[in-house]
């Protein structure tokens, strides 16, 4: 059983504990003795522990991430849910690794949407560091596929503006299995376990995997509330870390759903009884909508040789409207190779027999791309109900009409690439409250004011004195692209504004 | 007829041999699985000869029946999101096409009529959407690499790699069974010496020690 006592608990070792362990043990002080902090980075997955060598990966999660279809990824999934990692790393460890970091909009919606003073400005160090620590930059042009090559000559043309993809990697072989998406074998794609990790251990943070954290207690003052210790179960024995600070980082479903657990939520919640009110907990969440409308092409001669996995390519932002409400990202990729599993049931592949297994057998979906724009910032929001399922809610006109618009333009740019076939991914008359998505944050999001948010611009709960939320929840408003490399930046940037306000001499 | 009762010399020897084939497959799959009385067939039957069709066996070009001796049919069953009672629903529609023969009873190129017919939506939406969901679900599991999809682990779910392995190749495809990665060319995860090559190319390109 771990020590029990700590000056910060953080909890949930995903994509935003491990910075936010690894800043406040490197920079952080007690402030009533100068000495170092005690941290804990609670986690409820496993830890595969090792020195990271990007390129070449360590030992042990070279054995565990085996790139097979057997299943057990599931086993570091939270509800078998593909968007939710239980594992030190977190699903910083699956995601697609494509870096879409601020861009001028993000920043302008985070001030208009609760009045924070999240601005370019600054973030800019935070940007730079996570630019910096998780090698982010433009996929070389020697893995770029003839299909790309084509796509960026024919939009350019056309007026678009095309731009080459960003990754965050280092020494990336290109394998191509992290699209599917699995875990790297190789410790390339850029994760917080070859990161922050190794960090936060050098500033002795005690990281403790395999930990449930059943509630936060939080004592009652009045009508606020002050959060003392955790509940927390390990191997079946229930026991209590107690921490100065506790900080939130169990993402945008596990963290408001261990303050609903907690008695921290609104008022008509369902269950624990509600300690402390404050009716944004599991409300405003935004995200990318899954509203149909990729449209993918067929060509005559191959688009690549598959040599280089499925990586890369290219993306394109349209707007109408100059407060970017209703923008459309585009995602261009020709010529890739994919699992077969995934191949086989490609748009283009045959329905069956022997006409099917000659285009597995001669690689046809290296014939195939797509160009699929989706609605990055959409009108709707999710809530999460009280059996924490999530509904999707709003007026979704402006999405549904961009979605539209997009598909029209993704069909004209490729019939002029020359493809012999195009087909459109349906697009729903209207988005239903069971509609998913991905990238969702903004669940605990942080403002300005308490009616309308849970944590303030230094990500202090507005009710409970000593907890912190700092995750893709705190986050209000979904960005342009994926969200991975915004919300490390934001991690950073959350650090150092702790730091500075509590673990400074 | 279990795995065990199959060497894989007998089961490489009748691969795509035709009738030879079916009668392994259907002993295969009557044996497992008894026909449920109430349903009037067998659905598993039903779902073998469906594979047979979504991924046929020629000589030396093996398919789904090819890895019928390793219970494919009941791997696909097991996750299969098609209930019996819509599998029988499937086989019996054929008769409207085929003047009252079930799926079961037609020959291969009526089989393949019934296919186009049903995919083109002739015989209504949810007979399409049936179907679709067996075609998604047979090609995942085929394609996956069944039945050398997977490598045996510990207690704590720790992969068992090979004896002599030194660098943790975790690919569990043989030489020895024709599986759906070999179909289609996959090498499946890389070997040491491909890791090795990937890294002198891109060691010229993009690389950080």
């Amino acid at each position: 059983m771990p020590e029990t006592k700590y000056d910060v608990a953080i909890v949930g070792a995903g994509f935003s504990g491990p910075i936010m362990a690894a800043k406040i043990a490197e920079k952080g002080v007690n402030p009533r003795n100068g000495e170092r902090l005690k941290v804990a980075l609670i986690e409820a997955g496993p830890y595969f522990k090792g020195a990271p060598r990007p390129g070449y990966g360590s030992p042990l999660r070279r054995q565990m991430f085996t790139n097979l279809e057997d299943g057990y990824a599931g086993t570091y999934l939270w509800n078998n849910d593909r968007s939710l990692a239980k594992i030190v790393g977190g699903s910083s460890l699956h995601w697609g690794a494509q870096a879409f970091l601020p861009f001028p909009a993000d920043y302008l919606h985070w001030q208009r949407e609760t009045g924070l003073d999240w601005t370019e400005d600054n973030l800019r160090s935070a940007v730079a560091e996570i630019r910096r620590e998780f090698n982010i930059h433009k996929y070389p042009d020697e893995i770029d596929t003839r299909g790309n090559q084509l796509f960026y000559d024919v939009a350019k043309k056309m007026g678009h503006d095309p731009k080459r993809q960003e990754g965050a990697r280092r020494n990336c072989i290109y394998c191509g299995f992290c699209n599917s998406p699995m875990m790297c074998k190789y410790d390339s794609r850029a994760s917080t376990m070859v990161t922050y990790i190794p960090v936060a251990e050098k500033n002795g943070v005690d990281i403790i995997p395999d930990t449930y954290v059943e509630k936060i207690w939080i004592e009652a003052q009045g009508e606020r509330g002050i959060a003392r210790s955790l509940h927390c179960i390990t191997g079946g024995s229930r026991y209590e870390i107690e921490a100065d600070k506790i900080i939130v980082t169990g993402g945008y479903m596990g963290s408001p759903l261990l303050l609903l657990r907690s008695g921290y939520g609104p008022r008509e919640w369902r269950g624990n009884p509600i300690i402390v009110e404050n009716p944004n907990v599991g409300k405003h969440i935004d995200g990318h909508p899954r509203a149909g409308g990729g449209v993918s092409a067929l060509f005559d001669e191959p688009m690549g040789d598959g040599e280089f996995g499925n990586i890369g390519g290219y993306f394109m932002i349209h707007d109408d409207r100059a407060d970017g409400e209703g923008r459309l990202l585009f995602r261009a990729g020709f010529g890739s190779s994919r699992l077969p599993s995934q191949s086989a049931l490609n748009a283009f592949a045959p329905l069956y027999g022997r006409e099917h297994k000659k285009f597995m057998r001669e690689k046809g979906v290296l014939r195939t791309g797509s160009l699929s724009p989706s609605v990055s910032k959409p009108s709707g929001r999710w809530t999460i109900d009280p059996d924490g399922k999530l509904l999707y809610g709003g007026d979704h006109s402006l999405t549904l009409r961009r979605i539209k618009e997009g598909a029209q333009m993704a069909r004209e740019v490729l019939e002029q690439m020359g493809a012999s076939q195009i087909r459109s991914a349906p697009i729903p008359s209207n988005l239903s409250p069971r509609t998913g998505g991905s990238h969702r944050v903004g669940s605990c999001r942080a403002g300005v004011d308490p009616k309308t948010s849970v944590v303030n611009p230094y990500f202090e709960s507005h009710d409970v004195d000593n907890l912190f939320v700092c995750d893709g929840s705190a986050i209000p408003r979904v960005t342009t692209g994926n969200t991975g490399t915004p919300q490390a930046s934001i991690t950073v940037f959350a650090a150092s504004r702790i730091i500075e306000r509590h673990f400074k001499r | 007829m279990s795995k065990k009762k199959v060497s894989r010399r007998d089961f490489l020897r009748k691969t795509g041999s035709g009738a030879t084939g079916t009668a392994v497959v259907l002993a295969s799959i009557q044996t497992s699985q008894a026909a449920p009385a109430a349903l009037g067939m067998d659905p598993a039957v039903v779902v073998a000869a469906l594979g047979d069709v979504l991924i046929p066996s020629d000589p030396g070009d093996p398919g789904y029946k090819t890895l019928e001796p390793y219970n494919i049919t009941a791997e696909v069953m097991r996750d299969l999101p098609v209930s019996d009672e819509e599998l029988v629903l499937l086989n019996s529609q054929a008769g409207e096409l085929f003047s009252g023969k079930t799926f079961l009873q037609l020959k291969e190129r009526e089989r393949e009529s019934y296919f186009d017919s049903v995919f083109a939506g002739d015989r209504g939406e949810n007979l399409r959407r049936i179907l679709g969901r067996i075609r998604q679900r047979v090609f995942r599991v085929f394609y996956k690499n069944y039945p050398e999809h997977a490598l045996p682990r510990d207690r704590q779910g720790v992969p068992i790699l090979p004896p002599g392995d030194t660098h943790q190749i975790t690919n569990p495809n043989t030489k020895g069974l024709a599986t759906g990665w070999d179909v289609s060319g996959f090498m499946g995860p890389l070997t040491w010496e491909e890791e090795q090559r990937r890294r002198s190319i891109v060691e010229k390109i993009d690389w950080i020690e």
